[in-house]
């Protein structure tokens, strides 16, 4: 009988010590665990951007859209957009077609964006679109706007590989002596492309730029 | 606009030349890289936890896991029992996050839990591109084991936390988890009494706005071009590696 009442206290203490432990857990409010407000200048560079300019008139085609393509890749995406134009298109005649000026890969908050700069053939004008990749590796468009986003298509639009590689090199090439003038307009302290700051660059230049664009 | 079936068969050509070079550049691309960045103004939180916050292994199952905030991801990291657990916390899931052997589940499961542990220090909390992100510094205390110290890089998507390793911060998570809270708080705030501090928070501020960049530059000072064990000693906490 001594034997069981003891037995009962200890399960009972258990219990109390057990219940208590419980509601100090429960107890926590992680939404108070803030600290006081102070500002901060943050530099983030990228983890992966890759700029390519599709070929064009060059051994290496690949620039020209005319038919909806079946792979799973970004310029595949972008055909799909335009399978009811591509449709109308025959053996014998080509009436729509889109040709790919340039294509940015970047990383951007875990997720691979492919940012591609084309042409339609009825138009003119210059056109971005965002692709990211999603778990299942498909190339989704994105529609969501952000900072970082609208930068990028802003970029794309206003320059190529090409100019923004002439922006990127440290040596000065005479040839290009409208992107040297502008170089330290373009990057940090640390000698980095600031994407603000080219941003700004390529739209207040584009009249002097725009022969880097052919 | 009508062309011709010579030209038709040229396109052909170059779609068949789109396709080829479109897989390739989708699987691997040999264009050189190019580094870019971007600045922002941030508003930054830093957070001393009460000394001795623990926090346990008590999660036993996926379903208990909210990871509403920063701390309970840390519970969930410390408590995953299995790959999909792991994978749910890390961003990027799957094809991000860190693969583990049964073995280590096993020892997770068995595991005492009173006596393997994490003990949060402090945290730094501001927007990254639009995303809350956040570093936690903690003690990991385990079993027969020297203690050791850490910094996790969390990042708030879709009213959920997850744990991530962008290299987009460079060294800020060693600086977070070097630092003895005091003085990150003395840097950040400006609020130290302690005059060499004082000196510290006035290099890396601009216009009142901690310059995370010239931060880093301040911290790397302290071990290039020589070591200087006199700020080492005086900033660095002992307990971190």
């Amino acid at each position: 009988m001594e034997g069981l009442k003891f037995s009962i206290s200890r399960i009972l203490i258990f219990f109390f010590f057990g219940i208590i432990n419980f509601s100090l857990n429960a107890q926590i409010d992680y939404s108070k665990f803030n600290g006081a407000k102070a500002k901060a200048n943050i530099v983030k560079e990228f983890p992966f951007a890759n700029v390519y300019d599709y070929n064009f008139n060059s051994p290496d085609k690949d620039s020209l859209l005319v038919r909806q393509l079946k792979t799973n890749t970004a310029e595949s995406a972008l055909s799909t957009k335009f399978a009811n134009e591509f449709s109308l298109n025959t053996k014998d005649s080509i009436s729509f077609s889109v040709k790919l000026v340039s294509r940015m890969i970047v990383d951007l908050n875990n997720k691979k964006h492919y940012f591609i700069s084309y042409k339609k053939s009825n138009s003119t004008s210059k056109e971005v679109i965002d692709f990211y990749v999603d778990e299942n590796s498909k190339f989704i468009t994105n529609v969501i706007a952000s900072k970082e986003v609208d930068l990028f298509k802003s970029i794309l639009k206003n320059s190529n590989a090409f100019m923004l590689f002439k922006f990127y090199s440290n040596s000065n090439n005479k040839k290009y002596s409208e992107i040297n003038a502008l170089k330290s307009q373009v990057k940090n302290e640390q000698d980095v492309l600031d994407i603000k700051k080219l941003d700004k660059v390529l739209k207040e230049n584009k009249a002097s730029l725009s022969k880097y664009l052919e | 606009m009508k062309v011709s079936i010579t030209f038709y068969i040229k396109v052909c050509f170059l779609n068949l030349t789109m396709f080829l070079t479109s897989m390739s550049h989708a699987q691997k691309t040999n264009n050189p890289n190019i580094i870019l960045s971007i600045s922002e103004e941030s508003e930054l939180n830093f957070f001393e936890y009460e000394p001795g916050l623990k926090l346990k292994a008590t999660l036993s199952s996926l379903n208990e896991v909210k990871n509403k905030f920063p701390e309970e991801l840390m519970q969930s990291i410390l408590a995953a029992r299995n790959q999909e657990w792991i994978n749910y916390n890390t961003l990027g899931g799957e094809e991000k996050a860190t693969k583990k052997e049964q073995s280590h589940f096993d020892k997770i499961i068995k595991m005492n839990k009173e006596k393997n542990y994490f003990e949060l220090q402090h945290k730094l909390t501001f927007e990254l591109g639009g995303v809350l992100t956040c570093i936690v510094k903690f003690y990991f205390y385990q079993e027969n084991e020297k203690l050791v110290s850490g910094a996790y890089l969390l990042q708030k998507v879709n009213d959920r936390w997850y744990k991530t390793s962008s290299s987009s911060l460079s060294i800020l998570p060693i600086i977070v988890m070097r630092m003895k809270s005091e003085v990150l708080s003395g840097i950040i705030y400006g609020d130290s009494e302690i005059e060499a501090i004082k000196e510290i928070r006035e290099r890396t501020t601009t216009n009142g706005s901690l310059d995370l960049k010239k931060l880093e530059d301040e911290f790397a000072s302290w071990y290039s071009p020589e070591k200087d064990e006199a700020k080492i000693g005086a900033y660095k906490d002992p307990k971190s590696w």
